[in-house]
């Protein structure tokens, strides 16, 4: 299928061409047949990379290994689902994901967006030309999933063991979604910029497009916190790798946009600011694809070295490049409509929870990048670790918690102290008290005792807006106190939605704070033979070593060590841990054994057993027991969050006629502002 | 004195704060990464690397492991090709080290030049083209 | 050889989807911006996004409504709010009834200053494709920047100056301009 797929791509690249070219000439001219064309190219974009797309599945599903791609990333014995997953699973098959996945948003976009808005559209056409156009080039010329091998191997490579869990064929697609779709409301922002057309459209436009691939960024960074803590075995989800900061980076900035688009709507400020987030997003998402795939810092995921680092380094020093100027040249039209009225107003709240968002967006590139900074400007690597970003982002996340609280609690423009401190004063007595127990229950950890009471007091923040919500409804529309939360929600699901994605983030907050009580140790132990390790909540656990089994499976070659755990004298159950030596359909090994972790989890704590190995020729196994508590609330945080965002999302609010009447009203004004002129 | 004034002190404040947490945190935090050449270089020069965290980068020298499993230590030889240091390490090594893999290790230099380890880090063979988690 | 084939058909359909608008003549085919009968399928999804000034006043007065029944608008702040917006609301309620009284007048009883303004609406709303839609409604050159709005493929008028032209005209009688 290379032939067709080979073909397409290139198609693919005249088309991407043509489309960028068109599309911005239409959108100056303002021409309909070259409008249409650009609309088409952006349809056939998505049609023949479609085409390309399945031509590299059906090479991997007939498993072609005279494919390069093919060979490399997959095996006979490898089971169907890492056979499809593996179409994303290495660099140039992953590039023709971006491409493909980038044209569909891109011609979605031209599809879904209300005919109010087409004067932006052939530009938003020709942003996503230009963007397609640069990853169909750097896959043609150099990294193509479609090289023949000069022979054909009996059989692949086979996939990464580590790479094989189900976490691995979701989290890499929907951190990629969230990536790619960033381009779609930075393609409206070019285009409002270009067209000068910088009303509130193109916010108007690309509200459900941020949100969406917020989302999906959020859902892709947790399940890459699940694959990281059920598959590489360290007992922990996050380790500040150059990588996990990559996807962590837009996702701070597109969350503070999220927050920043709201004063600009309600209130006509900060729209430079808004302009140079999505732009900061988007250029972040290509950066993280960057360093994911250049290797430029070494770090253990980063291991693919190859020349596409430069085609990368090339597009955003010119994105940069074009940006600015196209932001400097526009900066007249991006006048502020309103200023600050008072610092205690609900758009103050929110410029300080933008301040501190890309605070920590900086602090995390800065920490990220400081090998290279400093390799360049004093001529050793210095590096950061943990330590430094935990320092560092704690205080911060923390302050970030509190304005989460406060912020929906302060009205827009002005809010008086009265009002203020009536909306505070019971959420603030209830993280007190909440302090208060956590101190005299023998807790010493400050960041801890600061978070927890940090989390009450936005709890408590929250369903006293509910409350009062119903109430008002209650109050207003005389409607029962179930219609009307139901309504409540309904008919502002914004900001309703909001708040449900705030407690998520507050039973994320809840799942850091458990893992700064975790207990950890590592002992040897003969079959029957005991280790005892306390638990945050102070109660005894005792793993037995009960014994190693060795068994063959699919593709690979198992040994299995079980521990038997009491908590305090009462049987828990049996754990199970596994080196698996992954083998060929010859039998061969195949990569380095990998380890699989047993976990056993629980709402207050998990059971995380690493075997390590055994020693030589006998039953006595190594074991690292780990005892993680509240890692589940992570997961449920992120739950949660989905959640919100549906009702955020969710469609309606009931279509109205709005534009005839908006078409009169500008004259209207005109033919009023006359008749004044006569009386006067 | 108005809104916008007081704002723009505050996020001063902010940025101030943010910075110094940044400048605290690399001065403390920050180690050297060096390869096993420039480390032989610099501790030439400058006693004070000794005893001080650091990261060192090179490849396992083929042969040179010696597993310890009763206790849990490993000891091997970093290599850049020019200069050798012995490894001390008391842990679980990462399932894909072993001979001529490329590691990171993090520790400290002791004064008889053995570096002992607080962490290795391996990074998988060249023979397989590992993808990048995303 | 089956694969090329399928490629070569890929390539062609492809290729004719994005020309086709080229080589079809443009006649009859609308700029945009003076297509009026899209404003009637143009339905708005969300009611905030509607700019009618009407909308967004009566939209902001709900919600202060909103934020004192909940306590987080003091009684004064609520007060001058309201006035403001019910203010802004009431104008625009005021401009919008007056537009479609007159709208809706006979011809006949129109004076000429309301037929000169029932002249100038019945004409397209017009857009220049660098400076925005014109409040100008008819014109010719945008007040912005003095390019051309008329479409070389609208033959009722002259491209370079605007005047009226004759059925079938080469030439256009105010500048001279060749035509076709």
């Amino acid at each position: 299928m290379t032939v067709l797929g080979q073909l397409s791509l290139g198609l693919a690249l005249l088309l991407a061409a043509w489309g960028s070219v068109v599309g911005f000439v239409a959108g100056r001219t303002g021409r309909p047949e070259l409008i249409r064309s650009a609309r088409r190219s952006v349809e056939a974009l998505f049609g023949v990379l479609a085409v390309a797309s399945v031509a590299l599945l059906v090479a991997l599903i007939r498993h072609d290994f005279n494919v390069e791609y093919v060979a490399l990333q997959t095996s006979r014995n490898l089971p169907i689902v890492y056979t499809i997953a593996a179409f994303y699973s290495g660099q140039s098959g992953s590039l023709l994901f971006w491409a493909f996945i980038l044209s569909g948003f891109a011609a979605a976009a031209q599809w879904t967006t209300p005919g109010r808005y087409r004067h932006l559209m052939p530009y938003v056409g020709a942003v996503t030309c230009v963007v397609t156009l640069f990853f169909v080039t750097t896959i043609l010329f150099a990294a193509s999933p479609f090289e023949r091998l000069p022979f054909t191997p009996a059989d692949g490579n086979g996939m990464n063991p580590q790479l094989q869990n189900p976490g691995m064929a979701i989290h890499p697609p929907m951190l990629y979604l969230g990536y790619i779709s960033i381009a779609i409301p930075f393609a409206f922002a070019v285009a409002a910029l270009l067209s000068r057309r910088l009303d509130a459209g193109w916010i108007h436009a690309i509200r459900k497009w941020t949100l969406l691939s917020w989302i999906f960024l959020s859902v892709g960074v947790t399940l890459g916190m699940w694959w990281a803590y059920v598959e590489l075995g360290w007992g922990g989800y996050w380790a500040w790798d150059p990588v996990e900061n990559a996807s962590f980076l837009p996702w701070l900035t597109m969350t503070a946009f999220l927050h920043s688009v709201m004063v600009q709507e309600k209130r006509g400020m900060l729209k430079k600011w808004n302009v140079v987030l999505i732009m900061l997003s988007f250029l972040l998402s290509i950066f993280g694809t960057f360093i994911t795939r250049s290797g430029i810092i070494s770090s253990v995921h980063s291991f693919a070295q190859s020349s596409i680092g430069y085609f990368f380094l090339v597009f955003l020093v010119v994105a940069i490049i074009a940006l600015g100027w196209l932001l400097w040249s526009r900066l007249p039209l991006l006048h502020t409509e309103t200023r600050l009225e008072s610092m205690v107003s609900r758009e103050a709240g929110f410029l300080f929870n933008n301040l501190l968002l890309v605070g920590i967006a900086f602090s995390v590139l800065w920490g990220t990048l400081f090998p290279i900074i400093s390799e360049l400007f004093r001529g050793t690597q210095v590096t950061v670790g943990p330590p430094f970003f935990n320092r560092v982002n704690i205080p911060i996340g923390l302050a970030l918690l509190a304005l989460t609280g406060i912020g929906p609690l302060i009205a827009w423009r002005r809010a008086s102290p009265k009002n203020l401190r009536r909306h505070l004063v019971v959420p603030t007595a209830i993280g007190a008290v909440v302090a208060v127990l956590l101190v005299s229950g023998g807790v010493t950890d400050f960041y801890s005792i600061v978070a927890l009471a940090l989390a009450a007091f936005v709890t408590a923040g929250i369903v006293q807006e509910f409350v009062r919500g119903v109430g008002a409804r209650h109050r207003l529309h005389g409607e029962n106190h179930a219609l009307a939360f139901m309504r409540l929600i309904g008919r502002n699901r914004r900001r309703y939605g909001g708040y449900i994605v705030h407690v998520g983030i507050v039973i994320y907050f809840l799942g850091f704070v458990g893992m700064a009580f975790k207990s950890e140790m590592e002992a040897s132990l003969k079959p029957g033979e005991t280790a005892t390790l306390r638990s945050a909540y102070g109660h005894e656990y005792a793993f037995t070593h009960l014994g190693i089994s060795q068994y063959e499976a699919l593709n690979r070659f198992v040994t299995a060590a079980s521990v038997e755990v009491q908590r305090d004298g009462q049987r828990v159950g049996i754990v199970r841990s596994e080196k698996r030596q992954h083998v060929d359909s010859f039998g061969r090994p195949s990569f380095e054994p990998s380890t699989e972790a047993g976990i056993r989890s629980g709402l207050l704590l998990d059971l995380y057993v690493v075997f390590a190995g055994a020693i030589a020729g006998t039953e006595e196994a190594v074991y690292r027991f780990t005892i993680n508590p509240l890692v589940w609330w992570v997961w449920f945080g992120g739950v949660v969050l989905v959640f919100g965002g549906a009702v955020t999302m969710w469609p309606g609010g009931g279509p109205t006629k709005g534009a005839p009447r908006r078409r009169v009203a500008g004259y209207s004004v005109q033919i009023v502002e006359e008749k004044v002129a006569e009386k006067v | 004195m108005n809104a916008r004034t007081k704002f723009i002190i505050g996020a001063a404040l902010v940025t101030v704060t943010v910075g110094y947490l940044m400048a605290e945190g690399i001065k403390d935090t920050g180690v050297y990464f060096l390869m096993p050449a420039e480390l032989a270089e610099k501790v030439a020069t400058d006693p004070s690397l000794y005893n001080v965290g650091i990261r060192v980068g090179g490849r396992v020298v083929a042969g040179s492991v010696d597993r310890d499993v009763a206790a849990q230590t490993v000891a091997f030889r970093v290599t850049d090709g020019q200069e050798t240091f012995p490894v001390v390490y008391r842990g679980i090594v990462p399932d894909t080290f072993s001979d001529n893999v490329e590691v990171v290790v993090e520790g400290r230099l002791m004064t008889d030049g053995t570096l002992r380890a607080t962490n290795v880090l391996a990074k998988c063979g060249s023979k397989y083209e590992t993808t990048p988690k995303a | 050889m089956v694969e090329l084939v399928v490629g070569v058909i890929v390539a062609i359909v492809a290729v004719g989807i994005v020309l086709e608008p080229l080589l079809r003549d443009g006649r009859g085919s609308l700029h945009y911006g003076n297509d009026t009968d899209d404003a009637e399928e143009d339905v708005l999804t969300d009611i905030e996004e509607s700019e009618s000034p009407k909308v967004q006043a009566l939209l902001a007065l709900r919600e202060i409504e909103f934020d004192r029944e909940t306590g987080k608008l003091s009684d004064e702040d609520y007060q001058s709010l309201k006035q403001r917006y019910a203010a802004a609301a009431l104008d625009a309620i005021n401009a919008e009834e007056r537009t479609t009284a007159e709208a809706s007048a006979a011809p006949g009883e129109m004076d000429a200053a309301e037929a000169a303004v029932q002249r100038v609406k019945s004409r397209k709303n017009v857009e220049c494709p660098s400076c925005g839609p014109r409040p100008e409604r008819g014109a010719v050159f945008c007040s912005g920047c003095g390019r051309s709005l008329v479409v070389k493929h609208d033959r009722s008028r002259c491209w370079m100056c605007g005047s009226a032209l004759s059925e079938g005209a080469k030439f256009c009688s105010g500048c001279g301009t060749t035509l076709s």
